[in-house]
Formats: C-alpha cells, sequence, structure tokens
C-alpha cells in the first residue's frame, strides 16, 4: 500500500504506465487515511494521474477519509467498517476476515484478468457520467476489444472441456407474456437452464419490450423468471459463437434488451429470485422498481472470463451503486446476496414472499396468456 | 379510416389491439378477423363475428405488413383474428436472423 506521496511518485514517473500496464498485477492501492498525507502531495495532479493509470487504482479510506478528488479518482475504495459517505467496500460485503483479506483477494483477482480488469475500470471512469445509450455504446466497444483477447480464449479453452448445457432448439418458446388491460407481464420461461440469457431469450423478449415502449396504454410491466432462479447470465454454450467482434459489436447495438429495457425503465418493475447472475443482474438493473427475494444472489463473472458485463450492467449497476463498487463486483466475481444488495441500493426492497414463479399458471383465457415461439 | 403512425386500434372481434407503425398516405380498412378494427373505447359491434379463415391470431411484439409494405402494424395485446387491409390479410414480417454476440 502506497501513501499519497509514493503513490504520486510512482503513477508520475516517466514509464509509469509500462511499468505498471505491463506487469503481473496491473493494482495500485493507496492509503488515504490519513488526511495530513494528501497535504504533502498535490492531489490534482494525482487524481490526473490516476485517471491515466492503465491499472486498477484502489483507495483504502476510514472513517476519517472525506470525499475529495482523491477519492473521486479512485477505481475501487474499501475500508474497514461501513463507510457512512463514501461509496466504499467493507471487508462484510466481500466476506473477507479483514481490510487485508479484501485488498489481498482484490489484487488476485485483478492479477487473474489483468487485461479485462483495467478495460473494466477505463470504460467505467469515461461511461459512468455519460448518457445511457452513449454508455452502452462504449460498454459494447469494450467488450469487442476483449471477445478476441488472450483471457477469453484461455476461459473458452477451459470451457470447452467442461459439459455445457444444450442451448435450446431453435423456435422453442423461452420467454412468455400477458397483457391485462395497462399491465404487461413477462415471464422467462426456460426454468430448466435457469433462464440463461441467449438468442432465443433476446429475440423473443426484445419484440415484449418494443411493443411495451411503443404503447403508451401499457403503463407497467412485469419481468420475472420461473422456476429456481430469475436468470442465470449469459447462454454458456454460445460463448465463442459470435462470428466477430465487429459483427458482434453491431448486433448488440441493434438488438439490445438492455436498451430496450431502458426505454421502458420509468414503468419496469423486475422480481428477482435464486441466481441473478451476469446478464440476470445487468437487465433487472435498469428497471425503476427492482424487487429481491431473500434467497436471491447477484453476481457478475464476466471479468473472470476475460471480459466485462455486456448486457448493459455497466451502464444499470453503476447508476445503482456507483461506478466504484460496481468495479470491485465485476473485478471479483463475488456472490452478492440479498443483504448486501439492499444495503448498497443495488436493490430497492427485499420481498417477504417467495418470488419463484410457477409458469404455465392456470389458464385464465379472458387473461389472455401467449407462449412466444421464435 | 386514415391512419398516422401511432395511431391505436382494436378489434371488433377478439382482444386483438395494434400501432401504426408505418401509415399508408390513402385512407384504408385495416380489419381484425375479417372485421373492420375501431379506434380504442369505441363501441364495438356487439353482433360482428370473425370471417372464417381470418382466425390465425396476433402476437404480442409482433410485426405485420401487407404485400406493397405501405402499412406496418405493430401487435400491443394478442388476440385470434387475423390483422388484414380489407380481406387481404397481413402477412408477419420476420426479424433478421442474428447471431449470437458473445
Amino acid at each position: 500500500m502506497l501513501t499519497p506521496a509514493a503513490a504520486a511518485q510512482l503513477l508520475q514517473s516517466p514509464f509509469a504506465a509500462e511499468d505498471l500496464g505491463l506487469g503481473p498485477r496491473p493494482h495500485v492501492e493507496i492509503d488515504l487515511r490519513d488526511e495530513r498525507a494528501n497535504t504533502r502531495v498535490d492531489t490534482g495532479m494525482l487524481a490526473a494521474a490516476i485517471e491515466q493509470i492503465p491499472a486498477v487504482v484502489t483507495g483504502v479510506c476510514d472513517s476519517s477519509t472525506v470525499a475529495s478528488e482523491l477519492t473521486n479518482a479512485c477505481d475501487v475504495l474499501v475500508s474497514e467498517r461501513h463507510h457512512d459517505t463514501l461509496p466504499t467496500v467493507a471487508p462484510d460485503d466481500g466476506d473477507a476476515a479483514n481490510l487485508e483479506a479484501l485488498i489481498g483477494s482484490l489484487t488476485s483477482a485483478v492479477a487473474r484478468a489483468p487485461m479485462a480488469s483495467v478495460a473494466l475500470v477505463q470504460l467505467l471512469r469515461l461511461s459512468h457520467e455519460a448518457s445511457i445509450p452513449q454508455a452502452l455504446a462504449a460498454e459494447s466497444f469494450a467488450y469487442a476489444t476483449l471477445q478476441s483477447g488472450p483471457e477469453f480464449r484461455r476461459w473458452l479453452s477451459m470451457q470447452r472441456q467442461s459439459d455445457n448445457p444444450q442451448t435450446p432448439e431453435a423456435g422453442r418458446s423461452v420467454v412468455a407474456s400477458q397483457r391485462v388491460d395497462n399491465r404487461l407481464s413477462i415471464v422467462l420461461t426456460d426454468s430448466a437452464r435457469h433462464n440463461a440469457f441467449g438468442v432465443a431469450m433476446r429475440d423473443q423478449l426484445v419484440p415484449l419490450l418494443a411493443a411495451a415502449a411503443a404503447d403508451p396504454t401499457i403503463t407497467h410491466v412485469e419481468l420475472r423468471g420461473a422456476g429456481p432462479s430469475f436468470c442465470a447470465g449469459g447462454d454458456l454454450g454460445e460463448f465463442g459463437s459470435a462470428p466477430d467482434p465487429a459483427s458482434a459489436h453491431q448486433i448488440r447495438m441493434t438488438r439490445s434488451a438492455a436498451s430496450h429495457l431502458h426505454r421502458i425503465s420509468n414503468k419496469l418493475t423486475v422480481f428477482v429470485h435464486g441466481a441473478a447472475i451476469g446478464a440476470g443482474v445487468e437487465l433487472s438493473c435498469f428497471a425503476n422498481a427492482l424487487v429481491a427475494s431473500e434467497d436471491a444472489i447477484f453476481r457478475l463473472p464476466e471479468v473472470q472470463m476475460g471480459l466485462i458485463p455486456g448486457a448493459g450492467g455497466t451502464v444499470s449497476i453503476t447508476r445503482r451503486i456507483g461506478r466504484q463498487r460496481c468495479a470491485w463486483l465485476a473485478i471479483s466475481n463475488h456472490a452478492f446476496n440479498s443483504t448486501g444488495a439492499l444495503r448498497w441500493n443495488l436493490v430497492d426492497s427485499l420481498a417477504t414472499d417467495s418470488l419463484a414463479t410457477d409458469y404455465p399458471s392456470s389458464g385464465d383465457e379472458s387473461a389472455n396468456v401467449q407462449r412466444d415461439g421464435g | 379510416m386514415q391512419l398516422k403512425a401511432g395511431s391505436r386500434l382494436q378489434s371488433q372481434v377478439c382482444a386483438t389491439q395494434i400501432i401504426v407503425v408505418k401509415a399508408p398516405a390513402d385512407d384504408v380498412d385495416v380489419t381484425c378477423g375479417g372485421v373492420s378494427m375501431v379506434e380504442p373505447g369505441s363501441e364495438a359491434d356487439a353482433n360482428a363475428t370473425p370471417v372464417d379463415g381470418m382466425t390465425n391470431g396476433t402476437g404480442m411484439g409482433k410485426r405485420y405488413v401487407d404485400a406493397d409494405d405501405a402499412i406496418e402494424v405493430l401487435c400491443t395485446k394478442p388476440g385470434d383474428g387475423t390483422l388484414g387491409l380489407g380481406n387481404v390479410a397481413l402477412v408477419l414480417k420476420e426479424a433478421r436472423v442474428l447471431p449470437a454476440s458473445d
């Protein structure tokens, strides 16, 4: 861990980018617990140096640390105890024994996926205050960059040796919808596969969201998952199947569940239970109201796969919990429970009842249930 | 009826509701189940019944067009009738097949 003065010397050295960015662990920890230490450096210059460095910069805080241009510049903030005003991560947020263990696990996580970790924080530095459409485009650029990178290739080669659940056959219904008066209820119905978010689900969900956006008389949209989980993330069997990174970017920007959800966010309620992993948490965070059951688990595995969250999560999650906690969640791959999620306002409320949805429900013909084929 | 983009119509013989995405310049008779569609909230003809062969149903979020591509509508509430221009059925506009982006 570096004092601000030592960090300034390191980050402002002529070859700081090469020395840190090409090293095995592009992670810098700066001790921000002694306000007097800040007076010995030009904090404006140090903040500017942090912004440029191709490494993850973690600021270590305590209750005496106040918001400053230095705390704003850091990619992650940590503290021994929950901080009243700063968006720090405390050891118990990460199930770590103490602050040292929390920092150590973050350093290890960066070292396992250095390119993806650094790309993520660079993306968040530039996108966290951008408009949502701009931030979604930036996310897709960064995702495309990593899609052809060595860390994702290594993850893919390990995947191919393990058994992946089969993707659903073409045309199988994996989304159901029900329009009653001014309310549209959407249920992800691929319960046996924990509602893996693949091509079929994308293609069946997007038209429903587009219709909900087009019709002003649809004033409430509800999204749920059938079976044990809301959505366990992207379809692992489809990873690596995009034609090429440029085409994949074009597809993400033209048929995007994230941007369609953003368009209806003010009338959208999402109910999350069980696993909300990757796309499952990313998409649900666009909702104006996000309700979680007590058993809900949130996790962002993409960085440890050599990627970044690519279903809009760097945009939607950042706008709920801030870019610094979002960076920590994504780099650490930590499984966050519903209590932590509520404490951070990742979710808006906890449901007292189970949110597990049975589908199909009892047939109510007047209710106009429809299963959407491909 | 003269339509414009954003016009909403509902079926007289089933639950179908649509929004006009692309409106033709001329007056047209948009039908569902073979019976003229009406503006939402207007009195439906209680005696109207669907025409034989015009009951293939509509799908939520599906786009429908005519052969000349003069009109495009989006279904915002599904039902049992077939959409048409007069007695000619509209056809489903299939989405482009896109591969995975991961």
